[in-house]
């Protein structure tokens, strides 16, 4: 596999590993009930927010190296 | 139908998604019955405790989930194994088959698609997620002559030493080594280590 291929793979490995945990804990805020699972659901979110605009961030430092 | 509680080891190192898996699971017929951050640890907890089936993410910091299972199956473990990814990846599902694994689930965040697809390893079907795109056509397994030259070609081995080695001709090593990269779809020998070490095939 060539490094242009491999980041490419990398990068969207670690897009898209956040963008699952957003979509899973959102379902789990939506059809669970109780408040802890709910909390670290919210809590989780937020988290994989963060990390998302990390990754985005230092994509954007990469391009415009 | 069989109602006890399914124990479910999982391999993953990012506790976000070990988290999800965690949660995902309560309320169901499974449980976590551990998570190992690692290949390594995976298989000193796999040999150690009896569990139901294995979740394993592919991407792990010290290898392949398909390098983790095919040794696994290596030691003997024949425990149900479900891979896991974020991506789709073109011959993932051929390549999860060819390692040991029953099945394949891609990372999309649904609780249902995880559960189904744990609950259809564990009863001995087969689980591949369609979403992967099947492997280029030519691109089959490896005969096992095919993988011993490409171990030789890891270790460093020029042709000639290759030929010595497995006591064949020169051009005989040419077109096994020509079959083999056609099957990867690599041009380079450096390529076709990257490209079997990415697949599990060493």
């Amino acid at each position: 596999m060539s490094a242009r291929s491999e980041r490419l793979a990398a990068l969207d490995h670690e897009l898209r590993t956040p963008l699952a945990a957003i979509s899973g804990y959102a379902e789990l805020l939506e059809t669970r009930e109780d408040e802890a699972t709910r909390l670290e659901a919210a809590r989780m979110i937020a988290a994989s927010v963060e990390r998302l605009r990390t990754t985005l961030d230092n994509l954007l430092a990469e391009l415009a190296g | 139908m069989n109602t006890r509680e399914l124990s479910v080891l999982l391999v993953e190192d990012d506790a976000m998604v070990s988290g999800w898996v965690r949660l995902a699971l309560e309320g169901s017929e499974m449980r976590l019955a551990g998570v190992a951050v690692s290949a390594a640890e995976a298989l000193e907890l796999a040999q150690r405790r009896h569990v139901d089936v294995l979740l394993v993410d592919y991407r792990l910091p010290d290898g392949r989930g398909t390098e983790l299972v095919r040794e696994l199956r290596r030691l003997g473990i024949a425990v149900p194994a479900v891979l896991m990814t974020a991506n789709e990846e073109r011959g993932f599902n051929e390549a999860a088959r060819e390692a040991g694994a029953q099945g394949t689930v891609l990372k999309t965040g649904r609780a249902d698609e995880l559960l189904e697809s744990l609950r259809r390893a564990h009863s001995g079907s087969e689980t591949y997620d369609g979403r992967h795109p099947q492997r280029a056509p030519g691109r089959g397994a490896l005969s096992p002559r095919e993988r011993e030259v490409l171990r030789l070609v890891a270790d460093g081995s020029t042709n000639v030493e290759i030929a010595t080695k497995l006591g064949v001709g020169g051009e005989t090593v040419k077109t096994l080594l020509a079959r083999t990269f056609a099957k990867l779809g690599v041009r380079r020998r450096a390529e076709a280590v990257a490209a079997a070490h990415e697949r599990g095939l060493l």
